[in-house]
């Protein structure tokens, strides 16, 4: 994600929602679809980015989601009236992953990656599934995140 | 005494009576970007070429023209353009043993309610509250959010 937002010129992930499927290949690795673009992140305007899951050729590849928030903001949107916030988007691809590949929704991942506020910032990523989504922040993951090389397709 | 009454009447020419109302945004509030908050759009007058926004919080109330603000214009276009809700519950479905149907994912954006009304097909009107639904939903994010360009956010 961040590659794609360097390469449209912007200020790496602080600029511009993503959202990348993560899909899981026929030798068991798992590889990020495509970035999906959303909003720029404005003051005042929380940005929003449409994954429509019938885009992904298979949907039984489909194990999570990766997408990022605005600097500092490391845990899952919160639910307020009708919205679900993020756990509402990782109970999507638990129904997505317990329909194609059977009854397996419960391995479902949401990775959030967003850029630590302060000196030394880097990209921090967290992760969620259905056992923590409500419960703060999740454990954050490679925390060399910036040094290590993303997969491609 | 004159300023006072010209307000007023200012007042009741930019507050529309609720059948004139084209659509009712209610905003649900979030920890980080908004107050909860509602939006009334209208036309101005019979003319339907001037349109009326007014956003309505706990602390106070603005109102904007589409003249001032015409993100107002361009969102009540897009409203047009909303697709027809068909009446199709998922429930149904799952009694006719087809599963729950899964729909997209719409990461964040403003949490709105709309509330309209349509005219049916025999031509009676009715009310209308719509939350959801993945074309409203994106209106009614992208029309608060808009706004915001007008009339600023109404951060918490």
């Amino acid at each position: 994600m961040e590659a794609a937002a360097l390469a449209a010129g912007e200020d790496g992930l602080t600029y511009r929602e993503r959202a990348c499927w993560l899909l899981r290949q026929p030798d068991g690795s798992i590889i990020a679809s495509e970035p999906i673009e959303g909003d720029i992140f404005q003051p005042g305007i929380t940005p929003t980015t449409f994954m429509d899951p019938y885009q992904v050729s298979d949907m039984s590849r489909i194990v999570g989601i990766v997408h990022n928030h605005g600097p500092g903001f490391h845990g899952p949107s919160s639910p307020s009236g009708a919205y679900g916030g993020d756990a509402a988007a990782l109970a999507t691809l638990q129904n997505i992953m317990s329909t194609y590949p059977v009854n397996i929704g419960w391995q479902a991942r949401l990775y959030i990656v967003a850029k630590t506020e302060g000196a030394n910032s880097y990209n921090k990523i967290n992760v969620y599934g259905p056992e923590n989504i409500s419960s703060g922040t999740g454990p954050e993951v490679n925390p060399d995140a910036d040094l290590q090389a993303c997969p491609t397709n | 005494m004159l300023a006072a009454a010209i307000l007023a009447l200012v007042l009741a020419l930019q507050t529309p009576a609720p059948e004139n109302v084209l659509v009712t945004i209610t905003v649900a509030g979030d920890e980080h970007f908004t107050l909860p908050h509602v939006i009334e759009i209208s036309p101005a007058g019979t003319g339907g070429e001037v349109w009326v926004a007014v956003r309505t919080w706990e602390g106070g109330t603005r109102t904007l023209t589409s003249v001032q603000c015409p993100a107002i214009a361009d969102a009540v276009r897009a409203f047009a353009d909303l697709p027809a809700v068909p009446v199709d519950s998922p429930v149904l479905a799952v009694a006719d043993g087809n599963g729950w149907p899964i729909g997209p994912i719409l990461l964040h954006g403003f949490e709105t309610t709309l509330s309209f009304q349509t005219t049916t097909d025999d031509g009676s009107v009715a009310r209308v509250q719509l939350s959801g639904g993945n074309s409203y939903r994106r209106w009614g994010h992208r029309t608060v959010a808009d706004l915001i360009g007008c009339w600023g956010p109404l951060t918490p």
